[in-house]
């Protein structure tokens, strides 16, 4: 599902398959994938609604495959201190378990997962340090945590919703993370606009 | 005084729970603009495609038509052409104005924000250093 990653020697392979390659889902996938056996069978569920959802969630997966080919740009861009690229390549894991948990439902609904593109438009030429690395990577972030609120309420599932939520919430503790390591204040603001 | 006027405005739109308050041409601003674009940016961007397809010379250009982006054919065929109307009437509700169409997005209710969007928006065109 997940496009393969081309291989680099500044990533600790056996570090990286560790932290990423786990086929484990976590409680709010499994929850996710099991609220929807009621929901499919349920009379109110109708394809229309069905339709929008799978929709809505493949367009989530392919910000996901984006999000992961971003941090695969980054720790493969040489610019990443140890420390860095460890927390990178743990968000790039996180990322694959949302795409894995985001195209089991949507194969449970009845539809087809995206895959990821051959390849993205990154703005490569800007990144020379580190620091803009990271930058990069909390502006994705933001805008995961933005394109998640605007698709929760839109939602006909409500265990869908809930799930979106739980990714929303893991996409604003990267941005705060990513804020905090570029000197920036982590939490801006008591609400998020 | 201005950001007083602008400030009761707001105020009066929480306490009457309408969305849809009068505002004048002053109210709007670029900059504010610029800001809600961000939460364009989990799929878009300016000068090109992601996700979503890019935002520069999208005013007048017929919906599903910039080239080198796989729309849905909710939207090619909706026959829409971006302006200043139609924007404010997709962006209030994506998924009602163009059923079918990719766009996860439940929109944005106050019409003064859509209005400031829209203002942005329409400054991405080819001069734009954001479209180089």
């Amino acid at each position: 599902m997940t496009k393969k990653q081309p291989t680099n020697s500044t990533l600790d392979r056996r570090g990286f398959l560790g932290a990423s390659g786990k086929l484990v889902l976590s409680g709010t996938a499994i929850a996710l994938m099991g609220g929807l056996n009621s929901a499919c069978a349920g009379k109110s569920a109708n394809n229309n609604h069905i339709e929008q959802d799978v929709r809505i969630l493949n367009t989530a997966i392919a910000a996901e495959h984006e999000a992961v080919a971003a941090y695969q740009l980054g720790a493969e861009s040489g610019l990443l201190s140890v420390g860095v690229l460890k927390v990178a390549i743990k968000f790039q894991g996180h990322h694959k378990e949302h795409i894995d948990a985001l195209a089991g439902t949507v194969r449970k609904l009845g539809g087809q997962a995206v895959d990821a593109k051959s390849n993205y438009n990154f703005p490569v030429k800007q990144l020379k340090k580190e620091s803009d690395v990271l930058m990069f990577a909390a502006d994705l972030e933001r805008g995961a945590v933005s394109a998640y609120a605007g698709a929760i309420p839109v939602f006909d599932n409500s265990d869908l919703a809930k799930a979106a939520a739980s990714i929303l919430a893991d996409e604003a503790m990267h941005w705060a993370i990513l804020r905090q390591a570029l000197g920036l204040d982590p939490v801006p603001g008591a609400f998020f606009s | 005084m201005k950001n007083h006027i602008f400030q009761l405005i707001i105020l009066l739109a929480c306490f009457s729970g309408s969305q849809n308050i009068a505002y004048s041409d002053s109210d709007i601003n670029i900059a504010a603009g610029k800001h809600i674009y961000t939460r364009c940016t989990g799929c878009h961007t300016f000068a090109y495609h992601r996700t979503g397809p890019k935002h520069c010379g999208l005013f007048e250009r017929r919906a599903g038509s910039s080239p080198g982006f796989e729309f849905t054919p909710a939207l090619t065929d909706s026959g829409i052409i971006w302006t200043t109307k139609t924007l404010d009437q997709f962006l209030k509700a994506p998924l009602e104005t163009v059923p079918g169409t990719n766009m996860g997005f439940s929109g944005i209710p106050s019409s003064i924000e859509r209005a400031q969007l829209i203002m942005f928006l329409s400054t991405l065109t080819e001069k734009n250093p954001l479209c180089r």
